[in-house]
C-alpha cells in the first residue's frame, strides 16, 4: 500500500467523520432565498376515515418567519404567525385561539423549507452525510440525518445535488418508522429566488395518517409587504381561547 | 420543543439578571431545586473571577442537567450575583398537578390516572412518566398509553393529558374482488391480537357462469410481536376447493385440499423470514379422467424484506420476496420443488406521478397440473378466455400512475411482459397492456383495471376489479 493510497484512505475516513453541517449550508445556499412571499393557496387535507377538505386562500410571508393565511374556503379564516404566536381566528364565530407561548418559534409553511432546516441546525446536534441516492428516476439527492436532544428520533433530508433544494425531509422514530414526511416540489426559480409550489405532508395520528397537500399558485416572491399585515389585530371583543402545548 | 422553549426563557432571564462586566464570585447557592442530581458536585469549583458569558454557562450547565434527568420542564430563571460574592442560580420546578385522562372512563381512568400520577405535586419527569405509562398499558390491558404534558393554568406547573388507547378486539375486513380465473370473490378476513401476535382468518369464495370455482378458508396465527424484532411460532390451516380447467384438455377438475402448517418466523426491521412444514391432503375429482387422493408433505421458505410498515405513503413502499418450497406427494412419489421471487419498487419523481417496475417468476418441478399456475392471473393480465397453465413463468412490467386528485384518486397505463411455457411444454410470450385506476375513500380503497394482450391472437381482454374496506 502506497502513501499516496494512505492518505486517500485518510482523507476518506476524514471525510466520512465530518459533520454534514457545513455541506448541507452549502448546498442548500446555492438556492436564492426567499425575503417576501405574496401566493394563492390551495390545500388538500384528509383526515382517516374522512372526506377530503380543501381550503383556499391567500397566504404572505416574509424572511422574519411571520406569516397570515386568509381562507376564503371553506369558511372565511384567519392564521396568523407573527414571529412570536401563532393565531386562528374565525369571524363568524367571533373566535380566536392564540396557539403556542410567547416565545414560540412555529416555522412559516413553505416559503423556503431550506431556511427552517438551517434554524434548526443552529440549534440542534449534530448532521451527518451520509453520501448520494437516486431520487426519483434522473435526479442524484444527497442525504443528510439531522440528531437532536432526543435520541429517538431522526430527522433525513434529501437535498437535491444539482439545485441545492430540499426534497424531502422525514422525522423517523428509533425504528426507522416515518412519523412525519414533508416533499417538497415543483420549486420556482423564475423570479431569482426559489420557493416550492408543492408540499406533500404525511404525519401519522392516533387513528392514522393524517395528510395534506399544499399547492402555491400565483405567487409573488420578494415583494414589499405592509409592515401592518402581521400585526395581530384582531376584534378586541373576540372570545379568545389558549391552546398551549409544550 | 419544551425544552428549547425553556431554554430560550432562561436565556432571556440571564440576559436581564447579569451584569456585563466580570465579577468575583465566591460561592454558588441553587435556591429552589428539591431534586438530587448532582447539582452540587456540577457547580462545585466554578467560582473565582467570572465574565457574565461563564456566569451564563453555569445557568445553561444547570438547566441541561435537569433535562438530561428528564425534568424537561424545569430551568434556570434567574441569576443573581450577590454583593457578598454569592452568585444564586434560581431554579423553577414544574409540578405535575392534575391528570386528565381520555380514552377510558369510570373506574378504569381513575385507575389509570392514579398510576400515572400517584402523588399531585410531584416534579413532572419525561422519563417517569414514559416508565409509568408502559407499566399502566401492561397493567390494564391497554394498546398504548400516550402522554403530553401541558401548562396547568398560567403557571409553570403541569398538566398530564392522558390518552389511554383500549386494545383492539379485533378487526374486519372486506372486500370484493372481480377476476377472469375465478370470476367475482367476495372475501371477509377477521384479525385479533392474540398472544403478543395476531390471528388472522379469512374467508373467500369465487364464482363464474354459474359455478362456485374457489373457496377459501384460513385461519393462521403469527406469534411474532408487531412493534418489535424477534421471532415467533407460526400455525395454521386452511381448506380450499377449487373448479380449474386444463387448457390443452378443454376439461375441468375438482380439488379440495385440507392444510396445516407448522413453523417459525424471525422479523428484523424490513425483513422477515417464514419456515414452515405443511401437510396436506388433497381429494382430486376428475383429474386426468380419475378420483386421487394425494398425501403431500412440503417444507418452505419465505424471505421477503419490505418497507411498507415504515412508510406512511405506502403507494411509495418497495418489496423483493423469495420463496422455496420442496417435498414429496401421492402423485410427486419422487418430490418436487418449487420457487417463486417477486419484487416491487415505486420511483416517485414528481408527487403526482408513480412509476412502478415490478416483476414476478415461478418454477416448479412437478408435471402435476394442480401445482401449477395459471398464466393469465393478476400478475399477467390481458386474457379472459385463456386458461393456459404452466409451471415456468416470468413477467415484468412497469406501471405509471398520474393522480387524479391528491391522495383520493390514480390512474394511469401499465405495461407487462411475460415469458412462459405452455401445457405443451412449448415457450410462448405475451405482452399485455392496459389502464388501471385506484381510489381510496373514507378506508375503502377500490382498484379497477382493464388489459388486453397486445401480442397474441384477438381477444375481449380482461377486466379486473376490486374494493375492500375494513370496520
Amino acid at each position: 500500500m502506497g502513501m499516496g493510497t494512505v492518505f486517500v484512505l485518510m482523507g476518506v475516513l476524514a471525510a466520512g467523520a465530518t459533520d454534514g453541517r457545513d455541506l448541507l449550508r452549502e448546498l442548500v445556499g446555492r438556492c436564492a432565498g426567499v425575503s417576501s412571499i405574496d401566493a394563492v393557496i390551495e390545500q388538500h387535507i384528509r383526515y382517516p376515515g374522512a372526506p377530503p377538505e380543501v381550503f383556499r386562500g391567500r397566504y404572505r410571508a416574509d424572511a422574519q418567519g411571520r406569516f397570515r393565511i386568509d381562507y376564503t374556503a371553506p369558511s372565511v379564516q384567519r392564521v396568523l404567525h407573527t414571529g412570536a404566536a401563532l393565531y386562528w381566528y374565525y369571524p363568524a364565530d367571533n373566535l380566536l385561539y392564540r396557539i403556542g407561548g410567547g416565545g414560540g418559534s412555529a416555522p412559516a409553511p413553505g416559503a423556503r423549507p431550506a431556511d427552517e432546516l438551517m434554524r434548526r441546525l443552529d440549534e440542534r446536534g449534530e448532521v451527518e452525510y451520509l453520501g448520494r441516492r437516486l431520487y426519483g428516476i434522473f435526479t442524484l439527492a444527497h442525504r443528510f440525518v439531522v440528531r437532536g436532544d432526543d435520541p429517538r428520533v431522526r430527522i433525513e433530508v434529501l437535498v437535491d445535488s444539482r439545485r441545492g433544494v430540499v426534497l424531502e425531509r422525514r422525522l423517523l422514530d428509533e425504528r426507522g418508522r416515518e412519523i412525519v414526511t414533508e416533499v417538497f416540489s415543483d420549486y420556482d426559480r423564475t423570479q431569482g429566488a426559489c420557493y416550492p409550489r408543492r408540499i406533500d405532508v404525511r404525519a401519522r395520528g392516533e387513528r392514522g395518517v393524517v395528510r395534506s397537500t399544499t399547492v402555491y399558485r400565483d405567487a409573488r416572491i420578494n415583494i414589499p409587504l405592509s409592515p401592518g399585515l402581521f400585526a395581530p389585530d384582531f376584534p378586541p371583543n373576540a372570545r379568545r381561547r389558549l391552546y398551549r402545548d409544550r | 420543543m419544551a425544552g428549547r422553549c425553556r431554554m430560550l426563557l432562561a436565556v432571556a432571564a440571564l440576559l436581564v439578571a447579569v451584569d456585563a462586566r466580570a465579577v468575583v464570585i465566591s460561592r454558588i447557592v441553587i435556591v429552589g431545586s428539591s431534586v438530587d442530581i448532582g447539582l452540587a458536585e456540577l457547580v462545585a469549583g466554578r467560582t473565582g473571577d467570572l465574565s457574565d458569558a461563564d456566569i451564563r454557562a453555569i445557568g445553561v450547565e444547570v438547566t441541561r442537567r435537569y433535562h438530561e434527568a428528564g425534568y424537561v420542564t424545569c430551568h434556570v430563571a434567574r441569576l443573581v450575583a450577590r454583593r457578598d460574592g454569592a452568585l444564586e442560580v434560581h431554579v423553577v420546578e414544574s409540578r405535575v398537578r392534575e391528570a386528565a385522562v381520555a380514552g377510558v372512563d369510570g373506574p378504569a381512568a381513575r385507575e389509570l390516572a392514579a398510576l400515572m400520577l400517584p402523588e399531585p405535586g410531584e416534579i413532572y419527569n419525561r422519563i417517569v412518566v414514559a416508565e409509568r405509562a408502559r407499566f399502566a398499558s401492561a397493567a390494564l390491558g391497554l394498546s398504548s398509553v400516550r402522554v403530553s404534558a401541558e401548562n396547568h393554568g398560567d403557571g409553570a406547573d403541569v398538566l398530564l393529558r392522558i390518552t389511554a388507547l383500549v386494545a383492539p378486539r379485533g378487526a374486519v375486513g372486506f372486500g370484493m374482488g372481480y377476476g377472469p380465473r375465478y370470476g367475482y370473490a367476495p372475501v371477509i378476513e377477521y384479525a385479533r391480537p392474540a398472544g403478543g401476535g395476531a390471528v388472522r382468518s379469512r374467508a373467500e369464495i369465487g364464482f363464474r357462469d354459474g359455478y362456485l370455482r374457489q373457496g377459501i378458508a384460513a385461519v393462521e396465527f403469527d406469534g411474532r410481536d408487531r412493534e418489535t424484532d424477534g421471532g415467533g411460532l407460526l400455525l395454521g390451516a386452511r381448506y380450499r376447493h377449487a373448479r380449474d380447467v386444463w387448457e390443452s384438455m378443454d376439461r375441468e377438475f375438482l380439488s379440495n385440499a385440507g392444510e396445516a402448517f407448522a413453523g417459525y418466523g424471525w422479523r428484523f426491521g424490513s425483513a422477515s423470514l417464514d419456515c414452515t412444514f405443511r401437510q396436506a391432503m388433497s381429494g382430486l375429482e376428475r383429474y386426468r379422467g380419475n378420483w386421487y387422493v394425494d398425501n403431500d408433505s412440503r417444507a418452505q421458505a419465505v424471505y421477503r424484506i419490505a418497507d411498507r410498515r415504515l412508510l406512511l405513503d405506502r403507494r411509495r413502499a418497495s418489496e423483493l420476496a423469495f420463496s422455496a418450497s420442496g417435498g414429496a406427494s401421492d402423485l410427486c412419489p419422487k418430490g418436487y420443488a418449487m420457487a417463486a421471487a417477486s419484487g416491487r419498487t415505486a420511483l416517485v419523481p414528481v408527487p403526482w406521478l408513480f412509476v412502478v417496475p415490478h416483476f414476478d417468476a415461478w418454477y416448479a418441478t412437478s408435471a402435476e397440473r394442480y401445482h401449477w399456475r395459471y398464466v393469465f392471473d393478476e400478475t399477467l393480465p390481458g386474457r379472459s378466455d385463456d386458461f393456459t397453465a404452466s409451471r415456468w413463468k416470468h413477467t415484468a412490467g412497469i406501471d405509471l400512475l398520474f393522480e387524479a386528485y391528491p391522495d383520493l384518486a390514480m390512474a394511469g397505463p401499465f405495461a407487462v411482459a411475460g415469458w412462459y411455457r405452455n401445457e405443451d411444454d412449448e415457450w410462448r410470450t405475451a405482452v399485455v397492456c392496459g389502464v388501471r385506476c385506484t381510489v381510496q375513500f373514507r378506508g375503502v380503497s377500490i382498484a379497477a383495471a382493464w388489459s388486453w394482450d397486445v401480442s397474441g391472437p384477438l381477444s375481449r381482454g380482461s377486466v379486473t376489479f376490486s374494493a375492500a374496506g375494513s370496520l
